[in-house]
């Protein structure tokens, strides 16, 4: 069975694995991938795609080593195929610059400062899967337990009438 | 030589060469006495002279004495030099520049000659040989010509040589001038004279008012006596015969003295002009001579003596001349004490900001190590607690391992997950199990063995290691920083003291920790040689050093994080008394004109963009570096760009002398 994907894009382990535990509360259905820079993440989303997931919600630190968290979403963004990933920057110390530069460029959904919490880092995240879902018209059924059910069920019917 | 009898006519032979001077002499005094009456002497006196200095002096005292010099003869090649030269000379004087003069030439070619022609210093030329008849038609000419341009009066004296119609003209502007307003053109212009001195203008105008007004009251004040109170009206003016007076106007900001090169000796005439209304306080500084001249008085004078018009014209001219002077200089003072002043404003702004940061730094460096403590003890006494309390050996195994095995990269991370999962079939127990820190399929195999809750024991206890691990890590890095920022004090300030065992090298290794942020892409080579301890303020030394890093990167990165490049970061003993530490960048460059500024204050190629929080100018990087008895240096051309520091070994700067250097700037 097809699964959605969230990749993780930090290049220190420890913050990596905070996010990783922090996220690690929804069940089966939703799997978390990590990388570590811009090139890593990339290798990463082909892998993704070759299992024939879905990466629904990239969540990228700012700083990277070489290219930015921002140039990997501007990058998703650009790629027509990639676009509608949501995409959520998580990050210590961008610019105001850079901040505005992800929003225009690379439709950023969200962004996360450090040091982030738990609760609110989860809340962005089953925001952005469900918004990804409903648009995405991926069957909502199996997400209902993990993600923002009410929002599914509401959305399901919909599509319905619609098509 | 004697000199000529005053009043008489002088003809000038210019000549170094006895034999041939002698002759024309002789041809042009016979011209001469064949022209005049058979008993009248000789209406004009003919004499040899050998050069420009000797023509000059002979010419000028004839002038002085009423005579004229109407025509002086040249010879072209004088033993002392070109005759044109003495030509010229004799152009270039204005008493002399009406004298007729003529060129005595063997030569037909006009070649070097040609300057004087052009600029008009030749009036005519005679060959040698010459004939009696040629040299008495050139005299004719030249004597008509001047005479009856320059002194018509005298015509009678040559009526002999002169024919009718010159003479008639000469009669014509004689008649001229009697109609002419009289002694116009004898003297010169008062206002146009540059030679005249004020002391003389000052006694001329005395003389005149003197004259006009007979004899006006002298004054006599002691010092201190105000004679024109500022914004008074004005009732007339003051000439000051001795003592001084000073001049002054209150301002917002005090008095101001005018500089006593604008203040001449008749005081008021400006202010006449400026609606009567004094615009300045005069004030006699010593005992003062003068002659009060009311206006009513003025005006008398000036309408009974035109000279007293011109003399105050003259006067008022000079004063507002001395004055437009003066102001002049002001404004470029003025404009120098404004940009001495905005610069030290702009320092004085800087150092204050420095300061401030620097001390932030400094308190937060402080604060920061309570916690810093507190977090990294609390952290090793958890993970010592917790291995006691643990008590299946095999979860204090994981945990242990945990804690001590380098964490997977992403992408084994994920390999694993990937492989274990192909051996399992099982996706999401694979991932349970890597992130149980099981990277091994066979290992993998064998825990699931252990079935779901073993794996989930495990994973906890792996979860448990890697946590005091990465808190552990984390602690050390804030700690790190916190020292990194403690040893970055202000660089400026002189208030640290030197230490005098500072490891360079160390120092540098913070700088690199600081902008650790910033590096990106970039790869930093390092090499250092061991070099000895020095004398030296830690924390100015490092901003020099994390100076040197961020120009670095941001010349690479032009503002943003780098994306590749390198910087060298190079610590080495030059000699046996020199440190060298040198960081190279693979950016741009810097260009060449731009070099020989760059540590110079205020000098910025960011275009006044911030891009420092820590960091200070070069030219501060230069100031620290002289502080210490350092050279600093740049050399640049694109893809290497080298900012190096030299240091000496052994020897300690006193601190009186930075502190002094520290004043310096300041002033």
């Amino acid at each position: 069975m097809s699964e959605l994907v969230v990749l993780v894009v930090e290049d220190e382990p420890e913050v990596r694995d905070a996010i990783i535990r922090d996220l690690d509360t929804y069940g089966d259905t939703i799997r978390l991938v990590e990388a570590e820079s811009f090139e890593d993440a990339l290798v990463a989303i082909r892998e993704i795609e070759s299992e024939g997931d879905f990466l629904g919600l990239v969540l990228a630190d700012h700083r990277l080593p070489g290219r930015t968290g921002v140039d990997l979403l501007v990058t998703l963004n650009d790629d027509p195929t990639s676009r509608r990933i949501r995409k959520v920057l998580i990050t210590g110390q961008a610019g105001q610059e850079d901040t505005i530069r992800a929003i225009n460029d690379a439709a950023l959904n969200r962004y996360i400062a450090k040091p982030w919490d738990a609760g609110k880092l989860r809340h962005v995240v089953t925001e952005q899967l469900t918004d990804f879902v409903i648009e995405a018209g991926l069957d909502p059924l199996p997400f209902v337990r993990d993600l923002d059910g009410p929002r599914l069920l509401e959305a399901f019917p919909r599509r319905g009438l619609t098509e | 030589m004697n000199l000529p009898a005053p009043s008489s006519s002088l003809i000038l032979v210019v000549n170094t060469d006895p034999v041939v001077g002698e002759a024309l002499v002789a041809d042009l005094e016979s011209i001469l006495e064949g022209c005049s009456l058979p008993d009248a002497p000789s209406p004009a006196i003919v004499r040899l002279v050998d050069g420009a200095e000797q023509t000059l002096r002979l010419a000028k005292a004839t002038i002085a004495a009423g005579g004229i010099v109407p025509v002086v003869f040249v010879e072209r090649t004088l033993s002392s030099g070109r005759g044109v030269d003495v030509l010229l000379d004799l152009h270039e004087d204005p008493d002399l520049i009406a004298v007729r003069k003529i060129l005595v030439t063997s030569k037909a070619s006009l070649l070097d000659v040609d300057e004087a022609l052009n600029r008009g210093a030749v009036h005519g030329m005679i060959t040698r040989p010459w004939t009696r008849f040629g040299l008495g038609e050139q005299l004719e000419a030249q004597l008509a010509t001047y005479l009856v341009e320059h002194a018509p009066e005298r015509v009678e004296d040559f009526v002999g040589l002169l024919d009718g119609e010159d003479l008639s003209k000469a009669a014509a502007r004689v008649e001229e001038r009697k109609l002419a307003p009289s002694g116009e053109s004898e003297s010169t212009h008062l206002i146009l004279d540059h030679e005249i001195t004020n002391q003389e203008l000052e006694d001329r105008l005395v003389a005149a008012l003197d004259r006009a007004l007979g004899h006006p009251p002298r004054l006599r004040v002691g010092p201190g006596t105000i004679l024109i109170e500022e914004g008074d009206d004005v009732g007339g003016i003051y000439v000051v015969l001795d003592g001084t007076v000073r001049l002054s106007s209150k301002t917002t900001t005090g008095t101001r003295v005018l500089h006593e090169r604008s203040t001449g000796s008749i005081v008021g005439l400006l202010s006449l002009a400026s609606h009567r209304r004094a615009m300045l306080r005069c004030r006699a500084m010593t005992e003062v001579r003068a002659i009060p001249i009311t206006l009513h008085q003025l005006a008398k004078a000036m309408d009974s003596d035109p000279e007293v018009l011109e003399l105050l014209t003259r006067v008022l001219i000079g004063s507002l001349a001395r004055r437009l002077r003066r102001s002049d200089e002001l404004q470029v003072e003025l404009d120098q004490s404004l940009a001495a002043l905005s610069e030290a404003r702009a320092s004085l702004v800087a150092s204050a900001r420095r300061a401030t940061l620097g001390d932030m730094a400094a308190g937060m460096a402080h604060e920061l190590n309570n916690p810093v403590a507190a977090l990294s003890r609390a952290v090793e006494h958890l993970q010592e607690d917790m291995i006691e309390v643990i008590e299946s050996p095999s979860t204090k195994m994981h945990v242990n391992r945990a804690i001590m095995a380098e964490p997977p990269s992403a992408a084994e991370a994920r390999r694993a997950k990937a492989t274990i999962s192909k051996r399992l079939g099982d996706r999401s127990l694979a991932d349970t199990l890597v992130e149980a820190g099981i990277l091994d399929v066979d290992a993998a195999v064998e825990l699931v063995g252990h079935g779901r809750e073993g794996i989930r024991q495990v994973r906890a206890a792996s979860r448990l290691g890697r946590s005091l691990r990465n808190a552990t890590s984390a602690a050390e890095r804030i700690g790190s920083l916190v020292k990194s920022l403690g040893g970055y004090v202000r660089g400026g300030d002189g208030q640290r003291p030197m230490i005098p065992d500072l490891d360079v090298t160390e120092g540098v290794e913070n700088a690199l920790r600081l902008v650790a942020h910033r590096i990106g892409g970039v790869s930093i080579e390092r090499n250092y040689e061991p070099v000895p301890l020095i004398t030296a303020r830690p924390g100015a030394l490092q901003q020099v050093w994390t100076n040197f890093l961020i120009n670095a990167l941001d010349a690479m990165g032009d503002g943003e994080a780098p994306i590749d490049g390198v910087i060298g970061v190079e610590v080495m003993r030059l000699d046996q008394n020199t440190i060298r530490v040198a960081v190279t960048d693979s950016g741009p460059g810097i260009p060449e004109a731009l070099q020989s500024k760059i540590f110079e204050p205020k000098f910025t190629t960011k275009d006044g963009r911030v891009k420092f929080g820590l960091g200070l100018g070069l030219s501060i990087a230069a100031q620290i570096v002289d502080e210490h008895h350092g050279q600093i240096a740049l050399s640049s051309r694109p893809g290497h760009t080298v900012f190096s520091v030299e240091l000496p070994i052994g020897r300690s700067p006193d601190v009186g002398q930075i502190q002094d250097s520290q004043e310096e700037r300041l002033r």
